[in-house]
């Protein structure tokens, strides 16, 4: 049943795409088509999106720039919009878990926000071939990563740094799958700190969540339970992105007509893709995210050579 | 300095031998983070619902829009600093003297949504008075003064520019 949905998803996908692809070239396409493709389309890369485990954001500019006849700027734009509607959505659930920890998320998100003031207005600076460019580099180059990355469940750590130690970072979840309780904390803070100023930067530049990153360095550098990573990761969003959001709002680059569809879009795929995750096979949908991630990296890039296909 | 539980040099498992409900206990969310979550929640719908319903008059053709939603495709393919000069768009928060207007009242519910990690910020930093924790005190302050600041319209960069 799964099997067929998700043939009939990305067949769906597929097709829309195609529309969408056919009606840039023609003039006498209705507009409300655009906004209604979008609709679907984000709805699509919400479901797939949720069983893969990644943000909504990192598989939306690349896709909606490579397809849909808006400037990057205003992508971009709903971009952050979109993984900050579905980091405000999924957090509170995550905190009230303690599945994430507020003592963790503050002093990373103090640079990641103000960083990526920085990046959104690098990226509103840029002109749109040297973005596009940029971007392909920047989703092929994430792909790869999930490729290779391994995530550790509940990664042994050495004796947590002297700030780490000082700001009292840790805590402890109940575990239901084995119903233990995970006592937990963190190392290496300081040069966690300095990734995630990069972070900030690449999400404010480009308009993307930065989960894809921010999962990896909590987990693998600094030692957090991979749900921990993942919880933590998700209310992170929820201030990095308010700061370029911002950037990106007060310059005028939100367009309703391309945001509204795509939040509501985004947000009622993942719903959808929780609740097929019982019955689905992440291995499989993984493998179709990284097609997907280098398919649209590949397409930015060579729309950035100015390369027609 | 925290309310949560203690933290162990090394993460580790623990089995406990006592009931599913006293484990939980040990892992007790602190008052602060569950506040916090709240106002993430209720704040974040209430902006959602904004959004849809201002989306809705805007395509219904309510509150006359400066850029009609038939007329945006002649637009939406140009940078944001083309857009400006074509459509007269105001900068900053400019485009709050036009919510009478349906393109321009949408951005209530998206400015909302920009505005709840703050109004949860608020809530963080005044629990953090009260524990008198200084470097978290410091650092929500800190963040609260970088989302106003980016949220005040001082780096605008001008059209053209």
């Amino acid at each position: 049943m799964i099997g067929n949905f998700l043939t009939q998803a990305s067949s769906l996908f597929t097709t829309t795409n195609v529309a969408v692809a056919q009606a840039v070239g023609t003039p006498g396409v209705p507009w409300w088509v655009w906004p209604l493709g979008l609709l679907i389309t984000t709805f699509l890369i919400g479901i797939v999106a949720a069983l893969a485990g990644v943000g909504g954001s990192v598989l939306y500019v690349p896709i909606v720039s490579s397809f849909f006849p808006f400037h990057l700027d205003f992508i971009r734009g709903s971009g952050l919009f979109v993984a900050l509607a579905c980091s405000l959505s999924a957090a509170p659930k995550l905190l009230k878990s303690n599945y994430a920890s507020l003592r963790l998320v503050i002093p990373l998100a103090l640079l990641a926000s103000a960083s990526s003031i920085g990046g959104a207005l690098i990226g509103l600076t840029l002109p749109q071939n040297i973005l596009k460019i940029l971007l392909g580099a920047l989703i092929t180059s994430i792909a790869i990563l999930f490729v290779f990355s391994k995530n550790s469940e509940i990664p042994k750590i050495d004796r947590p740094d002297a700030l780490a130690r000082y700001l009292n970072i840790g805590g402890a979840y109940f575990e239901a799958s084995t119903g233990r309780d995970i006592t937990w904390t963190v190392w290496r803070l300081p040069l966690a700190l300095v990734f995630f100023c990069g972070i900030g930067v690449i999400a404010g530049m480009f308009g993307i969540g930065a989960g894809w990153a921010n999962v990896p360095v909590l987990n693998l550098l600094m030692g957090a339970p991979l749900k921990i990573a993942v919880g933590t990761s998700m209310s992170l969003l929820a201030i990095t992105d308010t700061s370029a959001a911002w950037i990106y709002l007060n310059q005028g680059a939100v367009l309703a007509i391309v945001t509204v569809p795509s939040v509501l879009g985004i947000m009622a795929g993942s719903r959808i893709g929780v609740r097929l995750l019982k019955t689905a096979k992440p291995k499989s949908i993984r493998y179709i995210v990284i097609l997907m991630l280098l398919l649209a990296g590949v397409k930015s890039l060579l729309d950035g050579m100015g390369v027609k296909l | 300095m925290s309310s949560q539980a203690s933290v162990r040099s090394i993460n580790s498992e623990s089995v406990t031998s006592q009931q599913q409900a006293n484990v939980q206990s040990n892992v007790e969310v602190s008052p602060e983070q569950d506040r916090y979550a709240s106002i993430l929640l209720i704040c974040s719908w209430a902006g959602i619902i904004v959004m849809v319903a201002t989306f809705l008059l805007y395509m219904g053709g309510f509150f006359n829009p400066t850029v009609k939603p038939s007329e945006i495709p002649l637009y939406w393919g140009l940078s944001v600093h083309k857009y400006a000069l074509a459509t007269h768009a105001p900068s900053g928060w400019n485009w709050l003297s036009m919510i009478n207007h349906a393109d321009y009242l949408n951005l209530i519910g998206l400015a909302f949504l920009g505005s709840v990690s703050v109004l949860g910020y608020i809530s963080l930093f005044i629990n953090y008075m009260r524990k008198k924790d200084l470097p978290y005190i410091t650092m929500v302050g800190l963040e609260i003064v970088v989302i106003v600041l980016a949220a005040s319209g001082i780096f605008n960069i001008p059209a053209g520019g």
